[in-house]
């Protein structure tokens, strides 16, 4: 455990005076900046040994899990402490909550003289839940955890808190057990609710009511309601704290939920103490603080001041010479009578804006008043000046050049000044700087900031760990986005969900229309029964519900709008009265002429009109395989339509957003994504790799990371082994982290914040991604070795409707895992991309049945110029609308300068043949020569090798399965280079690249012709409040460097890794409250880990 | 009559599945899609791996199975794709002789005992099944933590009269593609049972079921007591593969061990597994005492919870003495009867005393509970 270094780039939250020391649990070697060579030594250490040992037999049954059912306490949040000197025994209390709010009892117990137990609850009225995910760790079935409790109820505590959870949560003999201590024993129980608990069903515990206690009556309130009652129970007490204010999330179990603010924490404070105040009282401990007391007088912004000289609301703490404590708001009258503050609420970063202060009686006492701009959530002051005020005015206004605040949002400040300079009357505006900011390697969390302990979570989530960006559901009005924003994480708002199902008439109709209003959501109900999306009322629906999810959210410059996870469509959907007369006009649009139909159907329509429209089962029966083709192709260009149209509609409100969906199925691959920017696929090999070969610089990530039971995740390795994988194949430019959901079974946290034990794991790996070694991986294009493989969506298709035609799948996952052992490159070329076989050599054609004359024509033009074909069954036996040709269109070319047709399943080659190795040497026999770069052994089947080419450099990358650990393979190169380590450093000079796998199943080496220097740059001192100047070397975009500076203490202070001008840190200014002495700057080549480090003097 | 005290037997299993890392779930009154119907479902969950059988009722009778989905009789052992590996449906069948003909036992009825209980280290499922005018068919299941990824099989053939004991797999995959070849293979012989049936008697204790060209990473390891066995059969399929053993007359038990292997090549496997592995585990099987003294401590820990709560000692002091005795004897059943005293009795005192809570205080007016505001 460390204490020496707060998490955020600076002091997080300067205002608590004295350290504000969040303490992660994270193993030394995870944090510490010193000693960062010896560390990592080490850890590879350690994780070689574990690396074996999980690589031996992948344990069936349920996983071990401590981060859903313990607490460490590890992690301190800031906070004032209300222990006193009373030499008191701790309250051993017992803790029955909601695991989502955990957090709370830690800090409970960090404010006051507590010895907990806790007992974690999944949410809701009970102790468990089993299901696929759940079930997956240890110790969460309803048996388990009967168990757990059967234990824990073994000990004897002095009090039992039950926070968000009611007493019927637990059976009846736990109650009866718990009751039976409170009214035998003189225990106590507290149970703390939001909106109040219902009246436990034992009467006899009500039957003496006690006085409500004096010090609940001074407490400050948040709530005007809330209550605090207790009731005599045999020799104990039952008291009940109820909030009373509107239901709050699961991630508070004893406070209520607060307005995310600078105001946060000081409610927060006294919630807590009320909580410690009602565990005492509830314990039967005195409740009255005794003399001689301590008294600490805090402000609204939870900072411990000397007096409350200034206007505004303030706190007293009393602690007794008992233990006892107490808080009582003190407010002091403003000399101005009140103040607001007027401001744009969105300022464009770097421009100027106008504060202006407003307060209600002029006062001769009033001489200044001093301008501050203050980052969210840290604190950190980056602008102060102090302005005359004129005599008797009531107003007063500046001009702020520059906020300087780099997060997404901050405060404009003014405070008032009488002549000595002592502050009047503060007030505040939140102002938020919205930047759209997608970086190079995005990190994106399902679920936000919000859920949890938000101000930690700031700090861990988003500061520490970079997870900038949250994907959620936009509140009504976009409570929810402007929360994050204030804690400076980004938002994906979960705009809609497609899904295109068959109404009962068969007509295609949207089955999840959320995003509605309720006036929306009427009209929707009224045009039940034919919701084809062509219709005019319906595309209005849409387009109402989009503007619906919107209201306020361009204010906070959401990274990307997402249009859903799972989205989908049914081919069985499209039979309605609007569907058939759109179904028409996409024939006209498909065939242009109603002789061209007649051709590929075999019919003799008059006209598009009396067109018959095909259900696929039947088009299917009577052989027309073209129809059965068209409807599917209706089908999926609708649901295209749906996401450009939603994209459409999210950009007129908030122009250049990108837009997309993940996680969803993906029709006609390129017609879906052609007008986003951004798509996850429902991942799979071939997808993923056309994905990233099609996509270009479309935003693409596949969710991994919580999934305990499946999707390749979590393997308790100390691996990241899904994100290393993608990364290394380059099919993903982000870490989607299935939840970040505190409480869940899919989080990376425990209750109380800790970092989950594997999640802790991959911390060393986590960091070198984010600080260049994944931006060097996505940025680089894969080296050119001239072979393709044809991606034909009609090909795909035909294969559904007529098992005869073989899946372009079946030998395109062979072809592609054989370019992986090989260290082959490959792209994708499609119809729509045909411009790409002017450099290729080799193309392969799996499964092209089903080509157009133009896609045929381009390819007899290939063959004719030398190139390669490589089929393996007939091509071209199809039109591109399913018509048969009759026979294939490139038959002939194969058997002829070198093209090969296979005549049958590639993938079963093998079978028939000497198995693996024929099947190798047969299609490497089709391939272009490899000179360099090619493993000098045979590689594991599973192994993937990939090079990059970066400017004046190379990058192999490789991946090795765990399953056969301690592989090792060398990699040719043409002659004597250069070798480094990305984010580590020089390897050695030789003419191979060794490949070994028995650290890490993951090796990325970059390769050089001249040995590199490390980067040289200047950076200038700074005054506080000033700005530094910072002389980067040449940038070289794909070359990424990565600055990190610490201040004097080793406090991490800015983070940035950048290759361009777009991404270079605009400019470093240093905060009038940040800390003096002598900073460090760092600048590492990410491509060689050389680095260069320079220090930097901040202070006058 | 019988069921009924079957039944009560049964519920004891709840309490003892918190002993250790296994635990017995017996579920009652569970939804089935079909109306008229709902299921009970009896679950032995080990550290590694679960068994599961679940039955169809109608009007609180036993459905006997007719067709798919009657009737389950679940494995999870090891983890393959799309439903590969040991049978997931129903891999295990053991025929018995009735009077009125043979019939697989576990599916005929629903389990007379079933209870989960550590014993040495060991994890183990006991599960007796009542078989109509021939006996009590007993199975022990069993994990050792020596033996990670193997469950442990013995089938007692003293009770009912066992012909034949089936367990199925599908090897790497449950669906049936184009070209894959299903094999069983043992230290003498490899079949390929897409074109051919397997009929032998066992000379050797392991047989490996793999496939070829299609899911041949995964595959399922079998390893029997060869001694007691007279017969081996396995259909001709392409689908799923079934081992079919005939006990030799007078055999008192079938042992079987269930492995499996995955993301492996399947020649390493027949190499290795059939060479060297398959035997160690035999030994293993072999040396497996059965009859092994449950472990007391979680009995000890009900007893306690209930001295905390207030139960009568006497009466505690003597369901103590007779779980000793039941311990010492190995009954399984009447250890299972132990637990369940004690439960009922923590049961009936946690009843009565918030019973007591929910009286009204002596001579005042009762006050309004919640609970009786809602109503």
């Amino acid at each position: 455990m460390i204490s020496d270094r707060p998490l955020s780039g600076g002091d997080f939250h300067p205002r608590l005076s004295g350290k504000y020391d969040i303490i992660l649990a994270f193993s030394d070697d995870g944090l510490k900046a010193k000693g960062v060579v010896n560390m990592k030594k080490a850890l590879f250490c350690k994780l070689s040994a574990l690396f074996c040992a999980a690589a031996a037999v992948p344990a069936p049954g349920a996983m071990q899990c401590r981060f859903l059912h313990e607490m460490t306490g590890e992690v301190v949040t800031p906070h004032h402490d209300f222990r006193g000197s009373a030499a008191e025994r701790p309250l051993k209390t017992l803790f029955l909550l909601d695991r989502g709010g955990g957090r709370d009892a830690v800090e409970a117990v960090q404010r006051f003289n507590v010895a907990p137990t806790y007992f974690l609850m999944v949410s809701g009225n009970r102790i468990a839940v089993e299901d696929m995910y759940e079930s997956a760790w240890k110790g969460t079935t309803l048996h388990e955890k009967t168990r757990e409790l059967d234990v824990k109820l073994g000990e004897k505590y002095d009090l039992y808190v039950f926070g968000r959870k009611w007493l019927t949560s637990v059976n009846e003999e736990h109650r009866y057990r718990i009751l039976k201590a409170v009214h035998d024993e003189g225990a106590g129980l507290l149970l703390v609710s939001d909106t109040g608990t219902p009246r436990i069903p034992y009467r006899r515990v009500y039957a003496e009511k006690l006085p409500v206690p004096e010090f609940a009556a001074k407490f400050p309130r948040e709530y005007e309601k809330t209550s605090l009652q207790g009731w005599r129970f045999g020799r104990g007490r039952v008291v009940e704290l109820a909030w009373r204010c509107a239901s709050g999330t699961p991630h508070f179990s004893l406070a209520p939920s607060f307005p995310v603010n600078d105001e946060w924490l000081a409610k927060y404070e006294n919630a807590m103490a009320l909580v410690g105040a009602a565990m005492r009282y509830a314990a039967g401990r005195d409740d009255t603080p005794s003399e001689p007391a301590v008294t600490r007088l805090r402000d609204r912004f939870n900072r411990k001041v000397a007096d409350a000289t200034c206007g505004g609301r303030y706190f007293r703490d009393v602690i007794g010479a008992n233990g006892a404590v107490a808080v009582e708001e003190v407010v002091t009258a403003s000399p101005v009578g009140g103040m607001y503050v007027e401001a744009d609420e969105a300022v464009k970063p770097g421009t100027p804006f106008t504060v202006k202060a407003v307060w209600t009686n002029a006062s001769p006492l009033v001489a200044a008043a001093r301008f501050e701009t203050v980052e969210s959530p840290f604190g950190r002051v980056m602008t102060r000046r102090e302005c005359p005020v004129a005599a008797g005015a009531t107003e007063v206004s500046a001009e702020i050049a520059d906020a300087r605040i780099s997060t997404k949002a901050g405060y404009a400040r003014v405070t008032l000044l009488d002549r000595s300079g002592r502050a009047l009357d503060i007030a505040e505006k939140t102002v938020f700087f919205p930047e759209r900011r997608v970086g190079d390697y995005v990190q994106m969390g399902w679920d936000t900031v919000l859920a949890m302990h938000p101000f930690a979570g700031a700090s861990i989530l988003v500061d520490r760990l970079g997870f900038d960006l949250g994907l959620t559901h936009p509140s009504s009005g976009g409570g929810n986005i402007r929360a994050m924003a204030v804690l400076n994480q980004s938002s994906v708002p979960y705009m809609v969900r497609i899904g295109l199902g068959a109404a009962e008439n068969g007509s295609s109709r949207q089955t999840m229309w959320f995003f509605l209003d309720r006036e929306a959501a009427k009209r929707m109900k009224e045009l039940e029964g034919d919701l084809c999306f062509y219709r005019p009322e319906v595309k209005r629906l849409w387009a109402d519900g989009i503007r619906n999810r919107m209201r306020n959210l361009p204010k906070y410059a959401p990274a990307f709008y997402s249009l859903g996870d799972e989205n989908w469509f049914s081919e069985t959907a499209g039979f309605g009265e609007w569907d058939d007369r759109f179904f028409r006009e996409f024939l006209k649009l498909r065939y242009g002429t109603i002789e061209a139909l007649n051709r590929d159907w075999r019919t003799n329509c008059a006209d598009f009109a009396s067109v018959p429209h095909l259900r696929p089962e039947t088009a299917k029966k009577i052989g027309n395989l073209a129809a059965w083709g068209d409807h599917r192709a209706y089908m999926e260009k609708m649901y295209a339509d749906v996401h450009a149209f939603c994209r459409a509609e999210i950009r007129k409100l908030d122009p250049g957003a990108p837009v997309g969906a993940e996680g969803s199925v993906p029709g006609d691959l390129e017609l879906t994504f052609e007008r986003l920017e951004f798509w996850g696929p429902y991942s799979n090999l071939i997808e993923d790799e056309a994905l990233r070969s099609l996509g270009g610089d479309r935003i693409r990530m596949l969710w991994w990371g919580g999934y305990p039971s499946s999707h390749g995740g979590r393997a308790y390795t100390p691996f990241p082994l899904p994100l290393m994988s993608d990364l290394a194949k380059g099919t993903v430019m982000g870490n989607a982290w299935f939840t970040v959901n505190v409480g869940s079974n899919h989080s990376m946290f425990y209750s109380d914040l800790k970092l989950a034990d594997d999640v802790e794991g991959y911390l060393v790996w986590h960091d070198r991604f984010k600080n260049g070694l994944a931006q060097l991986l996505i940025r680089n294009p894969m080296k050119d070795d001239g072979v393709l493989l044809y991606w034909s969506h009609p090909s795909r298709s035909a294969s559904f409707a007529d098992g005869r035609y073989l899946s372009p799948y079946d030998g395109l996952a062979r072809i592609i895992r054989h370019c992986y052992r090989t260290g082959r490159s490959f792209e994708f070329v499609s119809a729509r991309t045909l411009g790409r076989l002017k450099n290729a050599r080799t193309v392969f054609l799996c499964g092209a049945t089903a080509l157009s004359d133009a896609e045929v024509a381009v390819l007899r033009d290939f063959a004719a110029d030398g190139g390669r074909l490589v089929a393996d069954v007939e091509p071209a036996v199809l039109n591109d609308r399913l018509a048969p040709r009759g026979k294939g269109a490139l038959t002939d070319l194969f058997g002829k300068n070198g093209s090969v047709m296979f005549g049958g399943r590639i993938t079963l080659s093998e079978a028939k043949g000497g198995r693996a190795g024929e099947f190798e040497s047969a299609i490497a026999g089709c391939m272009p020569a490899q000179r360099t770069y090619a493993p000098g052994a045979r590689m594991h089947e599973d192994a993937v090798l990939r090079t990059r080419r970066g400017p004046g450099f190379d990058i192999v990358t490789a991946m090795w399965p765990v399953s056969a650990p301690g592989g090792k393979v060398d990699v040719t190169l043409t002659g004597g280079r250069f070798i480094y380590e990305p984010m580590v450093g020089f390897v050695g000079e030789a003419g191979k690249v060794v490949l070994d796998f028995s650290a890490a199943p993951f090796v990325c080496r970059t390769v050089f012709e001249v040995k590199q220097e490390a980067p040289d740059f200047e950076i200038s001192g700074a005054a506080p409040g000033g700005e530094a100047v910072f002389r980067p070397p040449p940038l070289v975009p794909g070359r990424f460097l990565h600055l990190e500076i610490t201040d004097a203490a080793g406090a991490v202070r800015r983070s940035v890794v950048f290759d361009r001008k777009e991404n270079l840190p605009r400019r470093l200014f240093v905060g009038v409250d940040e800390p003096r002495g002598e900073w460090r700057a760092v600048l590492t080549d990410c491509a060689t880990g050389l680095k260069t480090t320079k220090t930097m003097k901040v202070g006058k | 009559m019988k069921t009924r005290s079957a039944i009560a037997v049964l519920t004891a299993a709840a309490a003892i599945s918190a002993a250790g890392a296994v635990r017995a779930v017996h579920k009652t009154h569970q939804p089935d899609k079909r109306p008229g119907f709902e299921r009970e479902s009896f679950a032995g969950v080990f550290d590694t791996c679960s068994i599961k059988f679940d039955y169809s009722l109608t009007n609180g009778v036993l459905y006997r199975c007719r067709r798919w989905g009657d009737y389950f009789c679940n494995i999870l052992l090891g983890y393959s794709p799309r439903n590969g590996g040991w049978d997931r449906w129903d891999f295990l069948h053991v025929y018995v002789k009735t009077p009125k003909g043979v019939v697989n036992a576990l599916s005929h009825s629903m389990p007379a005992l079933f209870t989960g209980y550590s014993a040495g280290g060991a994890d183990f499922i006991a599960a007796e099944w009542e078989v109509e005018g021939s006996g009590r068919l007993k199975l022990r299941f069993a994990t050792f933590p020596s033996h990670r990824g193997w469950l442990f099989l013995r089938v007692e053939t003293g009770g009912a009269e066992v012909v034949r004991v089936v367990l199925s797999a599908h090897p790497g995959n449950a669906a049936v593609p184009e070209g894959r070849e299903r094999h069983l293979a043992t230290k003498e012989r490899d079949w390929l049972l897409n074109t051919t049936s397997a009929e032998f008697a066992p000379a050797s204790p392991s047989i490996l079921l793999y496939s070829l060209y299609v899911d041949e990473k995964f595959g399922n390891k079998l390893v029997f007591s060869n001694d007691a066995v007279e017969k081996v059969k396995s259909r001709r399929t392409t689908s799923g593969v079934s081992v079919d053993c005939t006990p030799k007359k007078g055999a008192p038990a079938l042992d079987f061990a269930l492995g499996y292997f995955a993301h492996c090549d399947p020649s390493d496997q027949l190499t290795r597994f059939l060479g060297e592995d398959g035997d160690a585990v035999s030994a293993f099987l072999k040396s497996i005492k059965w009859n092994r003294t449950p472990d007391a401590g979680e009995f000890r820990l009900s007893v306690d919870i209930a001295r905390q709560m207030g139960v009568d000692g006497a009466s505690l002091d003597a369901a103590e003495k007779k779980f000793r005795a039941a311990a010492a004897a190995a009954d399984i059943a009447a250890v299972a009867g132990c637990f369940e005293e004690v439960l009922t009795l923590r049961r009936e005192r946690a009843r009565a005393g918030l019973d007591e809570y929910s009286a009204p205080p002596a001579g005042r007016k009762p006050a309004e509970t919640g609970r009786e505001r809602r109503r």
